[in-house]
């Protein structure tokens, strides 16, 4: 279904990598789309294939892996057959990238000032002073302080926050119409979290971006999400808007997500808080039936025996299990 | 260092397991490995194997060619040298020098280099700065002037060769050693020993030495290809094993008068020197490779 | 849980600098730790708050003997920690790291770095150590078939929980839990902390429980302290901090923890643009260059120090002693 304000369409995605021990398969046919000044967060733990699942978008998976879809456009244009130099002429302007660990993406031998300008006129015909400019003003919107000397200064002289600022001026020095971010602000602290948040959301808003926040902070995702898609061992088993999703968890693992996270004024001090028990399964091979069925405290034997329905609700809100819709009453217990 | 007892990690699979079943993949490792057992059996089995005495002299079979030449014969397959020893039997007992003044010299060369690579490693600083210096001295000191002067002094056998050697090729242990021993010095399972009360040698032995084992067999393997080398040069030069004892690098020198018109004195050993060598070399490389990517798991 | 009243384990008067580099002339300093004094008392959970750089993780180091304090003593039930021989300062006070790869030796099996405390400290025979060994995984909630299987093999909460054994073997008083489910997911985080709860009541441990996640801190700690560029700025009964929180750095800090509510949106903090940087402290409070209600006398004059069972190191705080003054 995708409409004129359709920036990404996704049908079936699906990341392989063989391994000694076989194929893993770690994104498992996943489906979203994205319409243009909307954010999506993918929500997950470790191995959920969240990260990859942006790495695949942006064509920069490892060389090994393989990469499949029924359909990977963006705006309304496959890039799933897109050749390798095309996709370099949108990669980095149309379609941007942050990264969790700035210091990995920025380069240390120069400076911040020529990595953004060599950005810009790879993709746009500009003269280095245009370039320098556009810089600048991003800056002002980023909140730079010092701009003029951040330009002449190497990364290894910026703080993390500043640095995580740079990469994503960098990002935008193109005007992107799409926005991946993985887990941007993971490694900073609280309080710089916060402003970079803002930031991300300000800019958002004003240049009408399309952004994929992966994260596997439940708080910053029911802040910064229009919509929400919770992934868990390669594949969504719960999507739905920031409300629908926050207020009415559907499937268990959503569920245990959200109420295993110590929340003040909601667990009694000390306190035994729920959690999740288990592990997730091992993605090499075939799996069959609901991959959340070893961990989940409501599984029946039909969990395990065939590949669980997708559930659509009628307000939009999906998710893949057997059972039914938790009732508001449950959910608002939930969130609090 | 002192010998405190290296208690074997209960479970936790040796490096020859966690290799096994990657190296038959390896094709370099396979084959370099393969060699290098045929010589060791070759220097172990060599009263077995030679056919003849390697110090008899028999005047009669002087010079005698190897028998794919004209006017050789199976009694010697290799020929007979100037004095009519047998060649293949010198070639045999060759390989048990080669070998043992390459073990020997690894060896004692580990022992020295290992210890101040993981000292200056470990505790950095000032130990570092010593021993840094140490290693920067030792690269500038020529092995060959080196050893010319100490036969010059005490007079040449197998066993000062091998201390010549031992106590100078040390250098690559070393800096090895520092280099993985500061890798994993800030780890926080140094740190967690180090909060258990452990002492110094108890955190070298128990969480470094675990460690840096691997590296340590790479560089030992290429070692001792150097020392074999090495020794073939000193005996070339006439300052390495004396004569009569049967070394490869003894019987190019004394092949080297007759090069031109019988070139197979010096060709034979020099080709087994080099199998040997290159064996040695490309089962130190598959090593490297086999163990790298698994170094670190985590 | 009962507390006595003679704290366990006291830091006075802390102080760690560092030597950043020095010219003829002139010698710069990094005070990565300035002044800080704590108490704790048996079966107390002391949460230690504060951000990257702010000292906390040094701090650590000095109460565990890694580090030796510039100035200033660590007491261990009242005897002074540089007294105290290695080995029983190994079998009072334990360490759980924050990163459970780097904390285990990939070489050995998970029996062997349980027992390795026992080893060291010469504990029983070999057959001894390995019945503890296994009674741990017990403790710990781990199957014993994992008790040969190398740290490879095992799950990040699985490790956090031999990192836990391990630090148990000794039967110490004194936990210092550094970040301990910050590298964790969030469904194995509660796991953890559930652990290290029961096993504050079974066996009466007392934490030291260094986090940035003040949602976790609120729920684990009975009192927590603020750390703020080296100093202590405002300590305080858990309920206390969170809710009546005095310093504007607490209450900051406060700002920022997002729980779940969609639609909330991201709070402004105040803070500014302006970075802290440890090797160059403002003049006045260390504070107010990010502090949102700073006033002139902040800038020159540097609040008083706080003692006692509850403090905020801030001008604008009724009760301070520079406020009085």
């Amino acid at each position: 279904m995708s409409t004129a304000d359709t920036l990404l369409d996704v049908r079936g995605l699906r990341v392989d990598i063989p391994t000694p021990n076989g194929m893993l398969h770690a994104v498992r046919g996943i489906d979203f789309d994205l319409k243009r000044g909307e954010t999506l967060c993918l929500v997950g733990e470790s191995g959920c294939g969240k990260s990859l699942t942006a790495m695949a978008l942006m064509g920069l998976l490892p060389r090994k892996a393989l990469r499949t879809a029924d359909r990977l456009e963006f705006q309304g244009n496959d890039i799933l057959s897109l050749p390798e130099k095309a996709f370099n002429r949108l990669r980095g302007n149309r379609m941007a990238m942050i990264f969790q660990e700035p210091m990995t993406s920025l380069n240390p031998a120069l400076t911040i000032g020529q990595q953004l300008v060599d950005v810009h006129r790879q993709h746009r015909n500009v003269s280095t002073k245009e370039a320098r400019e556009r810089a600048l003003f991003l800056f002002e919107k980023i909140g730079v302080s010092a701009p003029v000397e951040r330009l002449k200064q190497y990364p290894h002289e910026l703080s993390g926050g500043l640095r995580q600022r740079m990469m994503i001026a960098m990002a935008l020095m193109c005007g992107p119409q799409l926005l991946l971010a993985d887990e941007p602000t993971t490694a900073l602290d609280v309080t710089i979290q916060a402003e970079l948040l803002r930031v991300l959301r300000n800019l958002q808003e004003e240049f009408g971006m399309g952004m994929i926040l992966i994260t596997h902070d439940l708080g910053v995702v029911s802040r910064m999400a229009d919509k929400v898609a919770v992934m868990y061992a390669g594949e969504i088993v719960e999507r739905g808007d920031v409300y629908q999703v926050f207020n009415r968890p559907s499937h268990p693992y959503t569920r245990g997500l959200l109420e295993c996270l110590p929340i003040p004024g909601r667990h009694k001090h000390m306190a035994h808080l729920p959690s999740i028990p288990g592990v997730v399964p091992s993605l090499i091979g075939d799996l069959t039936g609901c991959a959340f069925r070893e961990r989940c405290q409501y599984a029946e034997d039909r969990c395990g025996e065939a590949d669980i329905d997708w559930r659509q609700l009628p307000d939009g809100q999906g998710y893949q299990c057997i059972l039914p819709a938790s009732s508001d009453g449950v959910a608002s217990e939930v969130s609090r | 260092m002192t010998a405190a007892p290296v208690a074997p990690a209960v479970g936790a699979k040796p490096i020859v397991t966690r290799i096994l079943p990657r190296w038959r993949q390896h094709t370099g490792f396979m084959l370099g490995f393969s060699v290098l057992v045929v010589f060791a059996l070759m220097a172990i089995l060599a009263p077995l194997l030679a056919p003849h005495d390697p110090y008899a002299q028999d005047l009669m079979s002087r010079m005698r060619p190897p028998v794919w030449m004209d006017g050789g014969s199976w009694d010697h397959p290799f020929g007979a040298d100037q004095v009519g020893r047998d060649y293949l039997s010198r070639i045999f007992y060759g390989a048990r020098i080669s070998l043992f003044v390459g073990l020997c010299v690894t060896l004692l060369s580990c022992l020295i280099g290992t210890t101040l690579g993981v000292a200056a490693g470990y505790f950095g600083g000032r130990v570092d700065t010593v021993i840094s210096f140490l290693i920067t001295a030792r690269l500038a000191i020529p092995v060959v002037l080196v050893a010319l002067a100490v036969v010059a002094l005490v007079g040449s056998s197998l066993q000062v060769v091998i201390a010549v050697l031992g106590l100078l090729l040390w250098d690559r242990f070393a800096i090895v050693m520092r280099a993985t021993t500061q890798q994993i010095r800030s780890a926080d399972f140094i740190v967690a020993a180090k909060v258990q009360g452990a002492s110094h040698l108890q955190i070298v032995v128990q969480e470094i030495l675990p460690n840096v084992v691997n590296n340590l067999l790479v560089v030992a393997t290429l070692e001792i290809a150097q020392a074999i080398v090495l020794e073939a040069a000193l005996s070339f030069l006439g300052i390495g094993v004396p004569a009569p004892t049967p070394s490869w690098g003894l019987m190019i020198a004394e092949g080297r008068a007759d090069v031109f018109f019988d070139p197979w004195l010096i060709t034979i050993p020099g080709a087994f020197l080099f199998v040997l060598v290159l064996a040695t070399n490309m089962t130190g490389d598959g090593l490297r490779d086999l163990t790298a990517p698994e170094g670190r798991n985590r | 849980m009962t507390q006595s009243d003679a704290p366990i384990f006291e830091v006075n008067a802390v102080s760690q600098e560092y030597q950043l580099g020095s010219s003829l002339f002139r010698r710069r300093y990094l005070r990565a730790v300035d002044d800080v004094s704590l108490q704790l008392r048996r079966g107390e959970v002391l949460g230690l708050v504060g951000e990257s750089g702010c000292g906390k993780t040094t701090l650590a180091k000095i109460m565990m003997g890694l580090i030796q304090p510039t100035a200033g003593e660590v007491r261990l039930n009242g005897k002074r920690l540089a007294d105290v021989p290695r080995l029983e300062v190994a079998s009072r006070i334990q360490y759980v790291f924050q990163d459970p790869y780097s904390a285990l030796n990939p070489r050995h099996s998970v029996g062997r770095i349980i027992e390795q405390p026992l080893r060291i400290h010469g504990v029983g025979a070999a057959a001894d150590r390995a019945q503890k060994a296994r009674k741990l995984l017990d403790v710990v909630g781990l199957p014993q078939r994992l008790i040969d299987s190398p740290p490879s093999q095992l799950s990040g909460g699985q490790r956090q929980r031999v990192v836990i054994a391990r630090a148990l073997a000794l039967r110490p008083d004194i936990l210092v839990c550094d970040e301990p489910t910050s590298a964790l997911d969030v469904s194995v985080q509660s796991q953890i902390l559930n652990l290290l709860l029961d096993l504050r009541s079974e066996f009466g441990l007392s934490y030291i429980f260094v986090s940035h996640n003040l949602a976790v801190v609120e729920h684990m700690a009975t009192s927590v302290a603020v750390m703020y560029l080296g100093r202590i700025v405002e300590h305080a009964a858990t309920a206390d901090i969170f809710g009546n929180p005095q310093h504007p750095y607490t209450r900051a800090l406060l700002h920022s923890v997002l729980a779940p509510d969609p639609g909330a949106g991201i709070p402004d903090l105040g803070l500014g643009r302006t970075v802290p940087n440890p090797a160059q402290l403002p003049t006045g409070c260390r504070f107010h260059p990010r502090c949102p209600v700073a006033v002139p006398v902040c800038s020159t004059k540097e609040p008083a120090r706080g003692r006692g069972e509850r403090w905020a190191e801030c001008h604008l705080v009724e009760g301070s002693a520079s406020a009085a003054a």
